[in-house]
């Protein structure tokens, strides 16, 4: 948990590196500091995505602790959910800034939103299968079949079909196009926004583990 | 430094940090202590 509380220190530094410390992008000037949060928010939205998979694969696989197997793999996913709106709302600022309009129908926009309403109709299946005995096992198969699909959408589809987006950081040229000082703070700032995913989702599952155990007292 | 814009833009993004980072410390203290006190009650019973 030590780990996870360093976030409290370590975004202030990335706040300050990417707004005053880093040079303006050449052509996009300011405005360009928007990557240093856009870029973080999104690469959460899917590690969390990620980790209600697992989560999904080990409780099928091992069919025990199913409450609060399941429950993890809710809260990642409750939390991607609220990561992805964030990468949304930074990216369409960041879209009318750069190309004039909030919303363009780029490849990239367009496959976050079909995830985004994957994962709403996770979030719908859940909580309509609330009195199903067997919903940990409908909702893990569906989320594993997520997990399957996100990668496609995330980092297929945009490299398919042409996307007014920059060259991404893995590409064709297998160069990083980004200055040493950008560099640094876009990772410093991906590792604090990680950071930040994990301590939100601990003290969800200590919340969720707390109900359970509560739960199972007045069962008894 | 303070004519910039941008450092405008810094103290308002620190204080949203600051006030989302009271928030978490305060839910993380109340759940460790709930936590403390659920499994007391339940070592009890």
């Amino acid at each position: 948990m030590f780990l996870y509380r360093l976030v409290y220190v370590l975004m202030p530094i990335g706040i300050f590196l990417s707004l005053l410390w880093v040079p303006p992008a050449n052509i996009l000037g300011d405005a360009s500091r928007i990557l240093y949060f856009h870029v973080p928010v999104a690469w959460v939205s899917f590690l969390a995505f990620l980790v209600a998979g697992l989560h999904s694969i080990a409780l099928l696989i091992k069919k025990s602790e199913i409450l609060y197997r399941e429950a993890m793999a809710y809260n990642s996913a409750a939390i991607g959910m609220v990561f992805t709106v964030l990468t949304v709302i930074t990216g369409s600022i960041w879209a009318k800034v750069s190309w004039g309009h909030f919303w363009n129908w780029d490849p990239r926009e367009t496959s976050i939103v079909i995830l985004m309403l994957i994962y709403i109709a996770y979030f719908s299946l859940f909580s309509a299968l609330k009195s199903n005995p067997n919903r940990w096992g409908i909702s893990s198969v569906y989320l594993i079949i997520s997990m399957i699909i996100a990668p496609f959408l995330i980092f297929i589809v945009p490299r398919v079909y042409p996307s007014l987006h920059p060259d991404t950081i893995i590409n064709q040229d297998k160069k990083i196009h980004l200055e040493a000082s950008m560099r640094i703070t876009l990772f410093f700032l991906v590792v604090t926004f990680t950071l930040l995913y994990g301590y939100i989702y601990k003290i969800t599952n200590k919340l969720s583990l707390i109900i359970i155990k509560l739960r199972s007292s007045h069962d008894i | 430094m303070i004519s910039n814009p941008l450092f405008f833009v810094f103290i308002v993004v620190l204080i949203i940090w600051i006030g989302i980072a009271l928030l978490l410390f305060r839910i993380d203290r109340k759940i460790s202590l709930v936590e403390k006190e659920v499994s007391e009650a339940l070592d009890e019973k």
